[in-house]
């Protein structure tokens, strides 16, 4: 059992160790950077992986580049425009907000405004609707005074 | 008027409809080059075929050049490389880009199969194909005699591709627009 686990362990270990570079960076910072930077730039080949995990080899060659800017001195926005104007915007998980996008950011607010609207209309109409049935439920005083006449008559004639 | 209203959803449901109905059939392998109406990026690379012979994107000036990213390990591209040479029979300017592949391999791909390309660009590190933006090969750039990038072909050259887009952006490249 303890063979079968320490072989389980080491197959994960390698499996672990495949996508990993050997990228040294001076300062910790740096590695931060390194390893933020990869996490939020996808892949364009194998479409649903970012570059920092993914096995494609043009992702190697993404996270070299990446490495090479930030070891030379890049902000984190030089790096990712050094990409987006190769690859496109594709690489960015998070869209640009820009005209070209405001759709796919204001959208979900705006359909929800629209929702919310719809449910305040809807709640105020009810709300009329009841109050108006309430007040034709409910028998004005001479409406009240004539009822009880005609009542009256009914069970004087029977 | 309440009874116009009874059919929002109906429309709504339509137009959702349509707009993914518009998605279906669409290759999402397919991206957009962001290379599409600027320059050719920069490069200093040697020719295949004269290893002592660099040269740089002004090379590509002065043409329409169809520039294919192929390599011999890809097997997309074995698959167009007849396609290529017809192309080359037509007329068709067409400039290689070996890309990360070994030398030696790449000519003795062109002695056997027969070569459609004007020369060879040799990219062994992939540079210029990281520059171009290239995620696989094989990948076709239609590039107008300014150097500029005015289409890319992402996958094999086709006769539809090059029918239904190439064609006619060629044919407008010469009408000089």
């Amino acid at each position: 059992m303890r063979w079968w686990i320490s072989l389980f362990l080491c197959c994960w270990a390698l499996t672990a160790q495949a996508t990993v570079d050997p990228y040294q960076f001076d300062t910790p910072a740096k590695l931060a950077r390194y390893e933020h930077l990869t996490d939020i730039l996808r892949c364009p080949k194998c479409q649903d992986e970012n570059i920092r995990n993914s096995g494609a080899p043009i992702a190697a060659d993404m996270r070299a580049k990446v490495a090479a800017m930030i070891r030379d001195g890049a902000t984190d926005q030089q790096v990712i425009d050094a990409l987006v104007s190769r690859f496109g915007e594709f690489v960015l998980y998070k869209p640009r907000l820009e005209r070209r996008t405001w759709l796919l950011w204001y959208g979900p607010f705006v359909v929800g405004v629209i929702g919310l609207l719809v449910v305040w209309v809807l709640a105020m109409r009810g709300r009329r609707l009841a109050h108006e049935r309430d007040r034709e439920g409910r028998l004005s005083a001479e409406e009240r005074e004539r009822l009880r006449q005609l009542l009256d008559e009914d069970s004087r004639t029977s | 008027m309440r009874r116009l209203m009874l059919f929002l959803p109906v429309v709504l449901a339509v137009i959702l409809g349509a707009i993914l109905y518009n998605g279906i059939g669409k290759d999402p392998s397919h991206l957009d080059s962001a290379l599409v109406g600027r320059q050719v990026p920069d490069f200093h690379l040697p020719l295949l075929q004269q290893p002592d012979k660099m040269v740089g994107p002004e090379q590509l000036k002065g043409k329409t050049v169809l520039l294919n990213v192929w390599a011999t390990w890809c097997p997309t591209c074995e698959m167009e490389y007849p396609y290529l040479m017809q192309l080359a029979k037509q007329g068709v300017y067409i400039v290689g880009v070996d890309y990360k592949d070994d030398p030696a391999k790449a000519k003795q791909w062109i002695e056997q199969r027969g070569n459609p390309y004007a020369y060879v660009i040799q990219d062994n590190k992939g540079t210029l194909g990281f520059d171009l933006g290239v995620y696989g090969a094989p990948e076709t750039f239609l590039i107008d005699p300014k150097g500029i990038v005015r289409y890319r072909q992402v996958g094999a050259l086709d006769s539809q591709a090059w029918k239904n887009k190439i064609k006619p952006l060629i044919d407008k490249i010469g009408q000089g627009g």
